[in-house]
């Protein structure tokens, strides 16, 4: 199914001008800043919070969400309008940071030791009130693709068909991962709690 | 464990993790306060040196890319010259023992073989293996048959 006409709710709240008519800007290079300041005033924070719980530290979403704006800025006119500007967002979005986490992964020397989750561990410090210590950490342990997954289905809300368009996976696919994903963060709630 | 399609994510952990099910933390994480104030002015300037930087590189004018192109195709072709040319008398002379013998055995392989075939090609109809008991007979069969034909017996 053509992506557009999967992730309708994809459309971003734009207060002055609709996303075909920020794209026909963004090809103008007299008008492209200006459409590209008002396409990031409607997308950093929904872009934040995804990072975010990907990589559960604000420096490092800090630096992947500025990258993510700066890819988009140079290859915008690589965009060839077969979705929503946001839907291009966040796959840049969605690339960018499984690549900063299958590198981050690689540096470290085994897996994860259950119970420690570095890039969760200033969160309560940064966000006292935002998540529990052990939430964070059941989660700090789910690999990072499942974890892209679950955060996709749990907090964005959406369904498989969205998903599958987003990250070009099967939607069987997709369901094993978010179930996998579940029984690891029930077994360590389990243990931990 | 047969699965239901849900519509939601919540119908779908009901069914499948109850037990996660209304417990999962669902705050937003926020940013530091002002956060997003200066992240346009820190994307663009950096958007902006990038695209200084590398596109200095590769900006060509028509004439340059012309004369770049036709560099690349000069030195294809002289480096598929140099391979392909023979090998110098010092060349050669640099070559070790063991890599000469091995080609020679080879060369020589190859040239044995080419004998053998010129010398069955221009050997006599008469072998000596296709005289029969009586040699006599044959000499005397095959001198009564044309050459084409005797080579067909022969097969």
């Amino acid at each position: 199914m053509h992506p557009i006409n999967v992730i309708q709710s994809f459309q971003p709240l734009v207060n002055r001008h609709s996303d075909q008519d920020l794209q026909r800007m963004l090809r103008d290079p007299e008008l492209k800043e200006k459409a590209f300041r008002e396409l990031m005033d409607c997308t950093q924070e929904r872009l934040y919070r995804l990072v975010y719980r990907m990589t559960g530290n604000h420096e490092d979403t800090d630096d992947l969400l500025q990258e993510i704006f700066i890819k988009a800025w140079l290859h915008v006119e690589r965009f060839v309008g077969n979705s929503t500007l946001f839907t291009w967002l966040y796959r840049i979005a969605v690339n960018e940071t499984l690549n900063f986490l299958e590198r981050r992964t690689r540096k470290r020397t085994g897996n994860l030791p259950e119970g420690s989750s570095p890039g969760w561990q200033n969160a309560a410090s940064d966000f006292p009130l935002w998540q529990e210590k052990t939430w964070q950490e059941a989660l700090a342990q789910l690999p990072p693709r499942q974890r892209l997954v679950f955060g996709l289905r749990y907090y964005e809300e959406l369904d498989y068909r969205q998903i599958a368009a987003l990250l070009h996976l099967s939607e069987g696919a997709l369901k094993a991962s978010f179930h996998h994903a579940t029984q690891k963060i029930r077994h360590y709630l389990s243990k931990h709690q | 464990m047969v699965q239901k399609d849900s519509h939601t994510v919540h119908d779908e952990l009901r069914q499948f993790a109850p037990d996660l099910s209304g417990r999962i933390p669902k705050d937003d994480p926020l940013p530091p306060p002002q956060y997003f104030s200066g992240l346009q002015e820190r994307v663009l300037n950096r958007a902006r040196k990038r695209s200084t930087q590398t596109g200095a590189f590769w900006r060509l004018s028509p004439f340059g890319l012309r004369t770049a192109a036709g560099f690349a195709l000069l030195l294809a072709a002289f480096g598929v010259w140099w391979l392909s040319r023979p090998a110098s008398p010092a060349e050669l002379a640099e070559i070790s023992s063991e890599v000469l013998t091995t080609y020679l055995e080879e060369e020589l392989a190859d040239a044995e073989v080419d004998l053998l075939l010129e010398y069955v090609q221009d050997a006599p109809t008469t072998l000596p293996i296709l005289e029969g008991v009586d040699g006599n007979f044959f000499d005397d069969m095959y001198m009564e048959l044309p050459e084409e034909d005797m080579m067909m017996d022969m097969l």
